[in-house]
C-alpha cells in the first residue's frame, strides 16, 4: 500500500496540498477524479518523484510506468526507438507484436510527427506497460480520444492489470472513465479527498455526479 | 510527384532570378559608366576571376584566410558552446548574459584597431572574428538547446534513461539540425568578418591584403573577382550545412 502522510505541496504562493493523507491499495486500479487544478497531476508527480513535497510517502514505488497526458514521445526517434529508449533489452519483434496487439500495425518505424493523438497515446501506454514498473500512473490517458478508442484502451489497461497484478493509479475528470476502469474512485478537490468510493456500485455514478455538481464542475 | 517536381523547378527559378537581375543591372551600368576603374564589365571581371586561379599568391592568400577563419570559428564555437551550456544554470546565465551583451555592443572597427595595437596583423583578425561571431553563435546555440522540451527530460528521468543515452539518443539528435544550420550561417559570417579585419590590419598573405592591393592599383575587376570567390565559398558553406542539417532533421 502506498501511504501519503501529512503531505504539503505548494507552487509559489498557491498551496495545492496541506496536511494531505491518502492510502492507495496495492494491486488495484484507483481513479483520482476531480476538476481541473484540483491537484490530480501533482499527486501522480509526487508518487513518481517528479515533483518535491514535504511529508512522507511510505512504500513509494522505485520504478514507475508513467503515461503522460500528452504522450511525450521523443520526436527524433521512431516508435520502435522510443520504446527501446526506456526498455533497451527488449527485442524488436516483441515491440512490434505489442504494437500490433494495440492495433498499431506497421507504425514501428514512424516518427511521432506522423502519428495521430490516439496513436501516440497508445504507444505511450505500450511503453509504460513494457517498462514494467512497480506501479502504473496514468495522467488523463483518454482525454480527447474518440469513444471506441477510449473503450478499447480501458479494456487493454484492465487486461494488463489483471495479468500483471500491478497497482494502477489514474487521474481523470470524467466520471464515465473512472466508473468503467477503476476498482476505487477518490474525488479530490482543493487538495482534499472529499469522497472515497472503495467499491463501485449501481448508485456510484449518481453519488459522484452529485459530489461534482456540488463543486460546480458540471454547471 | 508532379507537384513536387514543379515546386522544385519554381524554387530554382526564384533563386536564379535575383542573381540574373543583379548581373544584368551590373552589365547595363558598366556599359553606361564605361570606366573599368569604377565598374568593370562582366567580361573583365570574369577574366580576373579565372586569372585568380592561375596565381600561386591567390591560392596562398585564400588558404591562409580560410585557415585563420576556421581557427577563429573553432575557438568561438568552443567558447560559445561552453557558455551556452553553462547558461542552462540560472546563476551562470546572470553572469554570462551581460558579458555577451557588452561583446555584442563593441564596435567592430574599434576592436580591430585596439587589438592591432596589442597584437600583430596575423593574430588581430582572428581575435576580432572570434569576438564578433561569439555573441551570435552563443545565442543560436542556446536557442538550439531549447528544442529539448522539459516534458522530455522529465519522461527520461521517470523511465530511468541514463545520462549517456539521454545525450546520445535524445539531446544530440534534437539539437543537431538547428546546430548545423547555426554553424553554417556563422561560418559564412565568420569568413566575411575575417576578410574585413584583414583589410584593416593589412595582414600579409591574405585575401584582405589582395583587396587592399586591388584598391591601391585601381584593379577593380580583380577586387570584384576576389569578392565573388569569397561570396561563392560562403554560399557553398551555408548550403552544405543546410543540406547536412536537413538530413540530420529528417524526423522533423
Amino acid at each position: 500500500m502506498i501511504e501519503l502522510k501529512n503531505i504539503n505541496k505548494s507552487y509559489k504562493d498557491k498551496s495545492v496540498y496541506s496536511d494531505f493523507n491518502f492510502n492507495i491499495e496495492s494491486n488495484k486500479i484507483t481513479a483520482i477524479l476531480g476538476e481541473s487544478g484540483s491537484g490530480k497531476t501533482t499527486l501522480l508527480n509526487m508518487i513518481a518523484g517528479i515533483t518535491d513535497y514535504t511529508g512522507e510517502i511510505k512504500n513509494k514505488p522505485k520504478k514507475v510506468s508513467f503515461v503522460f497526458q500528452n504522450a511525450v514521445l521523443i520526436p527524433s526517434l521512431t516508435v520502435l526507438e522510443n520504446i527501446k529508449l526506456v526498455v533497451p533489452d527488449i527485442s524488436d519483434e516483441e515491440i512490434i507484436s505489442e504494437l500490433m496487439k494495440m492495433g498499431l500495425n506497421s507504425v514501428y518505424n514512424f516518427y511521432p510527427k506522423s502519428l495521430s493523438g490516439g496513436m501516440a497515446r497508445r504507444v505511450a501506454i505500450i511503453r509504460a506497460m513494457l517498462f514494467n514498473g512497480d506501479v502504473m500512473l496514468l495522467d488523463e490517458p483518454f482525454s480527447s480520444l474518440d469513444i471506441s478508442l477510449k473503450s478499447y484502451l480501458i479494456r487493454k489497461i484492465k487486461e494488463y492489470q489483471k495479468e500483471s497484478g500491478k497497482t494502477v493509479i489514474f487521474v481523470t475528470h470524467d466520471i464515465g472513465e473512472a466508473l468503467s476502469l477503476a476498482d476505487r474512485i477518490a474525488v479530490i478537490s482543493d487538495g482534499k479527498i472529499i469522497k472515497d468510493v472503495k467499491s463501485v456500485k449501481k448508485d456510484t455514478e449518481k453519488e459522484l455526479f452529485d459530489t461534482l455538481m456540488s463543486l460546480g464542475e458540471y454547471e | 510527384m508532379k507537384t513536387r517536381k514543379n515546386k522544385r523547378i519554381t524554387d530554382i527559378i526564384l533563386t536564379i532570378i535575383p542573381v540574373i537581375t543583379i548581373l544584368l543591372l551590373w552589365g547595363v551600368l558598366a556599359i553606361i559608366i564605361d570606366n573599368k576603374f569604377i565598374l568593370p564589365t562582366l567580361k573583365e571581371t570574369f577574366s580576373a576571376f579565372i586569372g585568380n586561379f592561375t596565381s600561386k599568391i591567390f591560392y596562398k592568400a585564400l588558404f591562409l584566410t580560410l585557415l585563420r577563419a576556421l581557427i577563429a570559428f573553432t575557438v568561438s564555437l568552443i567558447i560559445a558552446f561552453t557558455l551556452a551550456l553553462l547558461s542552462e544554470r540560472e546563476n551562470a546565465l546572470k553572469i554570462i548574459a551581460p558579458i555577451i551583451a557588452i561583446i555584442r555592443a563593441l564596435p567592430t572597427i574599434a576592436i580591430v584597431l585596439l587589438v592591432l595595437l596589442w597584437t600583430n596583423s596575423y593574430i588581430a583578425p582572428m581575435i576580432v572574428t572570434t569576438l564578433v561571431v561569439l555573441p551570435t553563435l552563443y545565442t543560436d546555440i542556446k536557442n538550439s538547446f531549447s528544442v529539448i522540451g522539459k516534458d522530455q527530460i522529465i519522461m527520461c528521468k521517470t523511465f530511468n534513461v541514463g545520462k549517456g543515452d539521454f545525450i546520445k539518443k535524445v539531446a544530440l539528435p534534437e539539437i543537431m539540425p538547428e546546430f548545423l544550420n547555426t554553424v553554417g550561417s556563422n561560418l559564412s559570417l565568420n569568413l566575411k568578418l575575417m576578410v574585413a579585419a584583414e583589410v584593416i590590419a593589412s595582414t600579409a598573405n591574405s585575401v584582405g591584403l589582395l583587396l587592399n592591393q586591388g584598391k591601391v592599383y585601381f584593379e577593380t575587376a580583380k577586387m570584384l573577382s576576389i569578392v565573388a570567390v569569397v561570396v561563392i565559398i560562403g554560399l557553398i558553406i551555408e548550403y552544405l550545412f543546410a543540406f547536412v542539417s536537413k538530413k540530420a532533421g529528417k524526423w522533423q
